[in-house]
């Protein structure tokens, strides 16, 4: 295999990354963030960089193209097709950016201007790279639209970022990286910040346009389910060292290294996990919440009419039970999340939290039901004021609730940060001081503060890697089983849902399509939607993803996508 | 953004040393307390607030406190001998010296007196203005723009209203119809017209800080509308109020002396130090110290001022503390560059 690569690489290798490292200069002292690395990929290759955030991988990929901060410096060697790119100046470098290397970035709202048409952003790529009329431009950007398979490229050219939706948002950034044909691609998480469904589709689209392009792909992700999909070869970094390079097939089914195997063992796979059975007094007693024929409407603001956002929706959760709700971005989830804890107003219908309606209710009554219930919110970033010590942050419920004070609060504060096992010096951080898991921990210390009956959790993994994603399910799960909170989990991952939820209900535009306990709607779905949201999450195995792949476009093809 | 994402790759690799010495402080401070120590930490901040207190009360005391009108003085009197008011004996044309360390005036007034009195007039001015603007723009501001609807239509409006009425003009009515009410009525009345500018800032803010998730989390925890606005957002918004209230602060100086110029607020042979200026300016190459010496009090206030606002807006936002000293850093990367 080995002599097979070098061979390749000698042909026609697209880009030869030799002994490349990455210091970064931080109060005095050079902390190092990618440590000798070496890799080629060859045209039509792709090769993924995979590691947790904190790796060294977004680091390797912007290393390349010159793009760290001013605090950081690069050694070694970059050559793309043959031409030495490492700390060359940038009049240089600027030739090869867009034009022969181009990059896809993980948030497409962000790295699209959002006062320019996506038409008019392709095209100014164009005309910077080549020497061409705006007619020409403009013939080429629609083509290009239609290229990413973004319906109508005609009038799609003159919209806007805001009026499409993420998954042709991102569909755009490739376009537009794609509009100079690029020898290289390099991939920054381009799906992270999509659904599954979105996400399936564009790893379909990607892996179509490699095919088609000839394409060197540099991959770079963290999650080992598109990996498995679209990947030839595969580079495991840890704290910016190599851990272990190899073609997909033998890091799937053989990884040799320690870390790569926690990796794949840390992937929520479906059906892996036993079922959590419920006790059966608590199914007979009285639900914690109980929604019925709920609707929520957005008013209408101008000539923008009314939007239903939830459209009679009724379920349950008993006391100690995990409601999984599950559906794409826009079904409705979060909305009912918010509801249930009185931060959206009720349009019709009710929703009751230990008997007592919240819909409708006077501030004084919900302060009192709030005092049941918590919250963790999907971005723990935003979730956090940025200006309160964190320690703070998590007493305020128990403060304003009158329940503790001075020394008493402060003994509290410090049981929550032990039990969501933080250390309690953290406790006059600021949020930026702490990663995402550890702030996504905050959040929920800040939830139980009140011992709650009902914890609401809104995508509350959904901005974590996999690795501390799985640790921190495993921490709510223990929680849980000492606590005994009900839970209702919202989340659009189902392989998250398997992990914890008893019973499972899945939300399609406002309305719930099938509502029912883990093990019948994981393995015998009733509704085509359920069945088709289940086939599009990546499975870390390329032999069984392929597999799915192809089942997946049956059923699409069934459902007359 | 990447690049931030990369800071902090490097900088999670120093968290275990410094652990160490995080781990040792246990002791759970609020925010009150961590925002004071770190104030405390920023040197030219803490120097600027005790040359203030110093000055505030070294003026102060030397001319003593005179308020009231003309008809009904309240005063007490100070240490220094000499009054804006005692014409002295002294002969020449007015030098400093020892016995009137900043000279005389054409007049032979001493300056000193003159001086000390300017300042005081002018902190008192520069206090009320800043400080009732400063209150009134960020309450106007935090509650039109946390409560929106029709509150915010009313209250907005109502701000384009006082923002067409240029305050001269109502300086130059009111002084017009009920006389001079002295420096100290004066300054009220201005701070009453000088808040638009900061309320409109701080709505801006607060309009886009109360859709942020953090403040639906307070509002979980069963936070009321007063605390989420004060305790929550206002700290948020603290770099703009610091940094318009400062301009504000310098701002009220000049405002004073052009009403002053036209007769109100400040009357001879009462001085502020913007009147002393103004008077003075053309004394530039006969007698220098009568423009100097206004002139640095006016800089040495000013630049104070800043640097307490500095060092408030770094202490409020947490992520002012490790910044890379560029120097250090080129100085490193060049002599430790490998290859070069």
């Amino acid at each position: 295999m080995a002599t097979n690569l070098t061979k390749k690489s000698n042909q026609d290798a697209i880009l030869e990354v030799k002994d490349f490292n990455v210091e970064f200069w931080v109060d005095g002292v050079w902390y190092p963030a990618v440590i000798d690395m070496n890799f080629e990929v060859a045209a039509g290759e792709v090769l993924a960089i995979v590691g947790e955030s904190g790796s060294g991988k977004s680091t390797t990929a912007m290393g390349l193209m010159g793009l760290l901060a001013g605090n950081a410096r690069s050694s070694g060697s970059v050559k793309v097709k043959g031409t030495e790119l490492l700390n060359q100046p940038v009049s240089t470098l600027r030739k090869f950016r867009g034009k022969e290397v181009a990059y896809i970035f993980q948030e497409p709202m962000t790295a699209l201007n959002p006062v320019y048409t996506i038409g008019f952003q392709i095209v100014e790529v164009l005309r910077t790279h080549f020497d061409m009329g705006p007619d020409m431009a403009r013939d080429r950007a629609i083509e290009l639209i239609g290229m990413v398979e973004i319906p109508n490229p005609e009038a799609s050219f003159d919209k806007y970022p805001h009026q499409l939706s993420g998954g042709q948002r991102q569909r755009a950034m490739i376009a537009q990286s794609l509009a100079c044909d690029p020898a290289l691609l390099i991939a920054d998480e381009p799906t992270t910040a999509l659904d599954v469904t979105v996400q399936a589709e564009i790893l379909d689209l990607m892996r179509g346009l490699k095919d088609k392009l000839n394409s060197a792909v540099l991959l770079i992700t963290h999650d080992m389910g598109v990996v498995a999909d679209l990947s030839d070869r595969i580079l495991v970094m840890k704290d910016g060292l190599t851990v272990e390079e190899n073609s997909a097939d033998n890091i799937f089914n053989r990884p040799q290294h320690p870390y790569t195997k926690s990796l794949l063992a840390s992937v929520p796979k479906l059906g892996s996990v036993k079922v959590r059975t419920l006790a059966a007094e608590a199914k007979k007693a009285d639900s914690v919440l109980e929604v019925t024929n709920l609707v929520i409407e957005y008013p209408k603001r101008g000539r923008v009419p009314a939007f239903r956002a939830v459209d009679d929706i009724s379920f349950d959760i008993k006391p100690g039970e995990i409601l999984g709700l599950v559906g794409e971005s826009g079904s409705g989830k979060t909305t009912v999340g918010r509801a249930s804890i009185g931060l959206l107003p009720v349009h019709s219908g009710s929703i009751k939290i230990l008997g007592n309606e919240i819909g409708g209710a006077k501030p004084r009554d919900l302060k009192e039901i709030r005092k049941h219930t918590g919250i963790v919110f999907q971005d723990p970033a935003s979730s956090l004021n940025p200006r309160l010590p964190i320690g703070e942050s998590i007493g305020e419920p128990l403060f304003l609730a009158g329940e503790a004070k001075g020394e008493e609060l402060h003994r509290r504060v410090e049981d929550l940060l032990d039990s969501v096992e933080l250390p309690r010096s953290y406790r006059n951080r600021y949020p930026h001081e702490l990663s995402g898991g550890q702030k996504q921990r905050v959040g929920i210390a800040r939830a139980l503060a009140l011992s709650p009956d009902l914890l609401i959790a809104d995508e509350p993994t959904s901005a974590l890697d996999v690795s501390v994603q799985a640790r921190f399910l495993e921490l709510l799960q223990e929680l849980q089983d000492s606590l005994k909170f009900a839970c209702l989990f919202i989340t659009h991952d189902i392989g998250v849902v398997d992990i914890l939820a008893h019973r499972i209900a899945v939300m399609q535009n406002g309305k719930l399509v099938e509502i029912g306990p883990r093990d019948q709607i994981l393995n015998n779905p009733q509704e085509l939607y359920t069945q088709s949201l289940l086939a599009a999450v990546p499975v870390p195995n390329p032999a069984e993803q392929k597999k799915r792949r192809e089942a997946r476009a049956k059923l699409l093809a069934k459902i007359g996508k | 953004m990447a690049s931030k994402k990369d800071k902090n790759v490097a900088k999670e690799s120093t968290t275990v040393g410094e652990n160490a010495i995080a781990n040792r402080e246990t002791e759970g401070l609020s925010q009150g307390q961590i925002i004071r120590r770190r104030f405390m930490q920023h040197k030219p901040a803490v120097a600027g607030l005790i040359f203030m207190i110093f000055f505030t009360l070294f003026m102060y005391s030397a001319s003593g406190i005179h308020l009231g009108t003309e008809k009904n003085p309240i005063n007490w009197q100070g240490w220094w001998p000499y009054t804006i008011r005692d014409i002295t004996a002294a002969s020449g044309a007015g030098d400093p010296s020892w016995a009137h360390p900043m000279g005389l005036d054409p007049l032979h007034l001493d300056y000193f007196a003159l001086v000390s009195r300017g300042a005081e007039i002018s902190l008192m001015v520069m206090v009320i203005i800043g400080g009732l603007g400063g209150l009134l723009g960020t309450i106007m501001g935090a509650v039109s723009g946390f409560f929106g609807g029709w509150i915010d239509a009313i209250m907005m409006r109502f701000t384009d209203f006082i923002i067409t009425i240029p305050a001269i003009l109502i300086g130059a009515v009111i002084g017009f119809r009920v006389g001079n009410l002295g420096v100290f009525a004066l300054a009220i009345f201005l701070g009453l017209f000088s808040w638009t500018g900061l309320a409109r800032l701080v709505r801006g803010e607060f309009l886009s800080l109360r859709e942020r998730e953090f403040v639906d989390a307070a509002r979980v925890a069963g936070a009321s509308n007063r605390r989420i606005i004060f305790k929550h957002i206002l700290p948020n918004a603290i770099g703009v109020i610091i940094v318009s209230v400062t301009l504000l602060l310098a701002g009220s100086i000049l405002t004073e002396t052009g009403l002053s110029y036209l007769g109100f607020g400040v009357q001879a042979p009462d001085v502020s130090l913007g009147t002393l200026i103004n008077q003075y300016q053309d004394a530039f190459t006969v007698a220098p110290w009568l423009f100097w010496w206004p002139g640095v009090i006016i800089i040495l206030i000013a630049l104070s001022i800043n640097f307490v606002g500095d060092g408030l807006r770094d202490a409020f936002d947490p992520r002012q503390r490790r910044r890379i000293k560029r120097k250090d850093f080129q100085l490193e990367a060049a002599k430790s560059r490998p290859g070069k």
